[in-house]
């Protein structure tokens, strides 16, 4: 072998030993994982306390970390966990209501991490011909809301605090997408939720809507909840997970704007709007002490409003998994241990 | 100190003093870092603490058993690390002491409350003492977590005055410490740049006062170190400046001495070329070889030999050896080594072949040259053309060979000729002795007188043939030489002339007369030849008186001589004449005053030459003469050859 045929077959040569060389170190991770991605399903309520798993999703921040996320986008928070413990999803997001009403019956899932909270979106929309003017006018009125739900908690503390009790009003339940219809067709004077139902109450009853609110009454939390047969044999992936979440978290603290614009465009002005000031829209990966105050004080309405039949607090140290996180981001883990 | 040390001590000091700055900062480091480690622990205290008091009143708000778990299990972390607090400080370990003691009743205080609530769960329903103690233990737990968040924020804050003391304490000791270095390094680099300047100033002082030409002028610099010694040294040179200026003279003396010396050497070096130029034979110097290899020989080899000398320097092309006739080249060699052995300059004549292939005498003289060892370094000499002095010789050699050939050929003519005449003229005068005898009377007397005129002829001529023979005898019939004494010789020869002294009334006295070596018979012909001619030329009147004499020189040129002398007071002669007179028919006097054959003395020459010697006389007219025969004592081996050739020739 002699002349340029030579030196090109030494260059191939040289060339293909150092890709072998350099290729075990020199390949990242998350490089591997994207060779080969891992196949994560997660079911995703369109409500902004779950934005960061929307933006990790159109960011495509799940594959940076090697996942190939499947998302199914759910009304609520209750219905994605529903669908999460029946197995159709490995990971969902969701308030603590659902998790605490699921936690009486079932100890099959965990809570990974809080994932964003928001407070001001939750409204009392009223029927202005009903005589509702003011909260203090929902006394004796049909109240239409999703049960044991974080709508469904929140009217309980808006009737406390205007000193209405449960018993004062006449307590319907209704599936989300139901609601505002039945506003409209007078079936029910009023009804709690969030967006986009407020807006589409407001677009069907027009000057006769009332939205009521008390901003700062309720902090509506979602969690990362997954069932523990994955955790069990995944939980690598819930890691990489709560990793991307925590990318999207960056990014949503270094683009605000674009941040706030992609939810819009996500969930609708107003569900922005409701967020409004954006301080109200706190979008972080955290596990901190109140979750515990959170899902007890839940658990003590459910339990003294008969809404479970349980007379003990299910074991909420039992249902928070902070291992994951304490993994991923372990300054992010403040509850007390 | 030296400024190199200085700067050694100068570079090492920052090294020194930034260790020390390291060490310390290191020390501090190490202190502000526990500090800030006791500092961190305790706020992780304070910060379980207040996580205690959050779940105590969660315990008491909801008496929630995940509240009491909790708290159970952040009790346990807590006591953990305080175990790990350790405060140097006696009013920190009193107060770690009093927050362990405080968590200890809470933890007591928390378990009686949590049994009160468990029997209250148990059995609900209580009487108002029950509520009013569980109350007042709920008040006190509520007290007592207060007062240990307040403990533990002091405990915390004394961790962190501490820790920001230590850092106080850190920052202003490596400031100090910094600005210590800084100091330490500017006023050791202030002192060094002072000396230095100082000194280069006193050094371009000097040089400036040195070149305005004060060379007096020292520098004064007793530093000990580079500059001192740069001063020193500027000192020797403005000293060997001054010597050197005030030695110019000299040296500009010495300088035109010595150009002076030279223009004298290439005057001599000018004559010492035009001498071997011109001088009629080539200089040479060459070593004592086979080759005679030269080592210098000048352009006059060329004239003699025809081969430029260039040739022979160093047998680039021929060697001096190679154009010596093959036939002398060992005579040269014998002479030269001759030189060599003796010491003594060597002379040598010989042959050489010219580049013409003619041949050519020539003259060589040389010395061998020694060095002080007594080794032989070269030989040095010239060699002359003497190729016509040759010829010359030659030539001389033929003509004597030829004259010497020619006269034995008129010797032996003469002599054949003398011997021959002898008859017929005997016979001549034996007839005109009987013709005058038996017929004197027939003749008329004009017939008689020329019978006797032709007698007397026949009678002169026979003795001038005599004469002659004896003159010719002289060489062709010589006797070898043998002692001779003088004086007895002397003697026989005057007994022999008795009758003629008696007839001249002449007195002749002879003195002590030496034995030398000679013919005898030519002797006491030369002796008897001078003595008669004393008697012979006596003045009228006047009583001969001749004297016979003789003395010996032992310092003659030649070897010992004798000089015979022959004194007279005769009639003497001219001077004038006294080169002819030993002529062979020379005769001062008429034949009538005087008789002879004029032969006497021209045999006494050739006597005196044949024995090596010579004759001479001197006189005045009318005063006597005196003939001096100079005569060796002794004859050298040739002389006796020569003699007895003569001899022998004679023998033939």
């Amino acid at each position: 072998m002699s002349g340029p045929g030579a030196i090109e077959a030494a260059l191939l040569g040289a060339m293909l030993a150092a890709l072998v060389l350099v290729a075990p170190q020199g390949c990242s991770r998350e490089e591997a994982e994207r060779i080969s991605p891992e196949p994560v399903r997660l079911a995703l309520p369109l409500q902004t306390p779950s934005a960061l798993a929307m933006l990790a999703a159109e960011e495509g921040l799940f594959e940076r970390v090697g996942l190939s996320v499947e998302v199914t986008e759910h009304v609520s928070g209750k219905r994605a966990l529903a669908a999460m413990l029946a197995g159709e999803a490995d990971l969902a997001t969701v308030a603590e209501v659902p998790i605490v009403f699921s936690s009486f019956e079932r100890d099959d899932f965990r809570i990974l991490a809080g994932v964003g909270s928001v407070t001001g979106e939750h409204r009392v929309v009223a029927h202005r011909s009903r005589g509702i003017e003011q909260p203090a006018d929902l006394r004796g009125k049909r109240i239409a809301t999703q049960r044991a739900s974080a709508v469904h908690f929140y009217l309980h503390l808006f009737l406390i605090k205007h000193g209405i009790s449960e018993e004062d009003v006449e307590l319907v339940f209704h599936d989300v997408e139901e609601l505002p219809e039945a506003l409209a067709a007078g079936r029910i004077d009023a009804f709690c939720m969030r967006e986009p139902f407020v807006s589409r109450a407001r677009e069907l009853l027009g000057p006769d809507a009332v939205v009521l609110g008390e901003p700062g009454l309720y902090f509506h939390t979602d969690y990362l909840v997954a069932r523990t047969d994955f955790l069990r044999e995944r939980p690598e992936a819930a890691r990489a997970v709560l990793r991307a979440l925590g990318r999207a978290e960056e990014a949503a603290g270094r683009r605000p704007g674009r941040t706030r614009a992609r939810i819009a465009r996500r969930l609708g002005a107003e569900a922005l709007r409701a967020a409004d000031p954006p301080a109200r829209l706190r979008l972080k990966v955290s596990l901190d002490q109140s979750l515990y105050s959170s899902l007890e004080a839940v658990a003590r309405w459910a339990m003294e409003t008969r809404l479970v039949d349980a007379d003990e607090m299910p074991d909420f140290l039992e249902l928070v998994q902070a291992d994951c996180l304490d993994a991923v981001q372990p300054q992010a883990v403040t509850i007390i241990r | 100190m030296r400024i190199a040390t200085k700067l050694r001590v100068m570079s090492l000091l920052p090294i020194a003093l930034a260790l020390l700055v390291a060490l310390v900062t290191m020390e501090a480091f190490r202190r502000v870092r526990a500090s800030a480690r006791r500092s961190r622990m305790a706020n992780q205290a304070v910060i379980g603490v207040f996580e205690l008091n959050i779940l105590t009143y969660d315990f008491l708000q909801y008496r929630s058993e995940r509240a009491r778990r909790q708290w159970q299990q952040r009790h346990g972390s807590l006591l953990s690390d305080l175990a790990e607090l350790d405060y140097p400080r006696p009013e920190s370990r009193e107060r770690l002491a009093e927050l362990h003691e405080g968590l200890a009743e809470l933890h007591e205080g928390l378990g009686e409350l949590a049994v009160i609530f468990e029997e209250l769960a148990a059995h609900p329903g209580e009487d108002d003492l029950a509520h009013e103690y569980r109350t007042m233990l709920a008040g006190q737990l509520l007290a007592k977590s207060h007062a240990l968040v307040s403990l533990a924020a002091q405990l915390g804050a004394q961790g962190e005055a501490r820790a920001a003391h230590l850092q106080n304490q850190a920052a202003i000791l490596i400031v100090a410490l910094v600005f210590a270095l800084a100091v330490a390094v500017a006023a050791a680099s202030l002192h060094i740049g002072h000396t230095v300047i100082r000194g280069m100033a006193r050094l371009r002082q000097g040089a400036e006062t040195l070149g305005t030409g004060d060379l007096e002028h020292r520098l004064k610099v007793e530093t000990g170190d580079e500059l001192g010694e740069l001063a020193d040294a500027f000192n020797r040179m403005a000293r060997n400046l001054q010597a050197i200026t005030a030695s110019r003279d000299e040296l500009d003396r010495e300088v035109a001495e010595h150009q002076r010396t030279l223009r004298r050497l290439e005057a001599s070096e000018e004559r010492f070329r035009s001498l071997v130029a011109n001088i009629p034979g080539a200089v040479y110097r060459c070593a004592c070889d086979e080759q005679w290899t030269m080592q210098f020989i000048s352009d006059a080899i060329e004239e003699l030999s025809g081969y430029p000398a260039s040739d022979f320097l160093h047998n680039r092309v021929r060697s001096y050896s190679s154009i010596i006739h093959p036939e002398d080249r060992p005579l040269v060699a014998e002479a030269v080594q001759e030189g060599v052995t003796t010491r003594e300059p060597y002379a040598v004549e010989y042959r050489i072949v010219m580049a013409d292939g003619h041949e050519r005498w020539v003259y060589e003289k040389g010395r061998a040259v020694f060095d002080q060892e007594g080794g032989l370094q070269w030989l040095d000499g010239a060699i002359f053309d003497v190729n016509e002095r040759k010829e010359a010789e030659q030539n001389l050699r033929d003509a004597l060979a030829e004259l010497e050939r020619s006269n034995r050929e008129l010797e032996q003519f003469a002599y054949v000729a003398s011997h021959d005449l002898q008859e017929p003229l005997r016979k001549i005068r034996v007839f005109g002795e009987r013709l005058e005898t038996k017929c004197a009377d027939a003749l008329p007397a004009k017939g008689r007188d020329y019978l006797q005129r032709m007698v007397n002829a026949a009678e002169r001529m026979s003795e001038l043939i005599d004469d002659l023979l004896a003159l010719s005898r002289v060489t062709t019939r010589g006797e070898p030489f043998v002692p001779v004494d003088l004086e007895r010789l002397t003697a026989e020869v005057l007994a022999d002339l008795e009758a003629r002294i008696e007839q001249a009334d002449a007195r002749v006295e002879v003195n002590s007369l030496p034995t030398i070596e000679a013919d005898p018979t030519q002797m006491r012909q030369l002796i008897q030849n001078l003595l008669s001619n004393a008697l012979k030329f006596t003045r009228q009147g006047v009583p001969p008186v001749v004297k016979v004499s003789a003395e010996l020189d032992h310092d003659a040129p030649a070897g010992e001589v004798c000089r015979l002398t022959v004194q007279d007071n005769g009639i003497g002669f001219d001077k004038r004449h006294l080169d002819r007179m030993f002529d062979v028919f020379q005769r001062l006097h008429p034949r009538g005053e005087y008789d002879g054959t004029g032969i006497g003395l021209a045999l006494c020459r050739k006597i005196a030459l044949r024995h090596g010697g010579r004759i001479t006389a001197t006189s005045r007219p009318g005063e006597g003469s005196t003939f001096i025969v100079t005569l060796p004592v002794r004859h050298t081996g040739e002389r006796r050859k020569d003699a007895r050739s003569d001899h022998d020739s004679d023998g033939r």
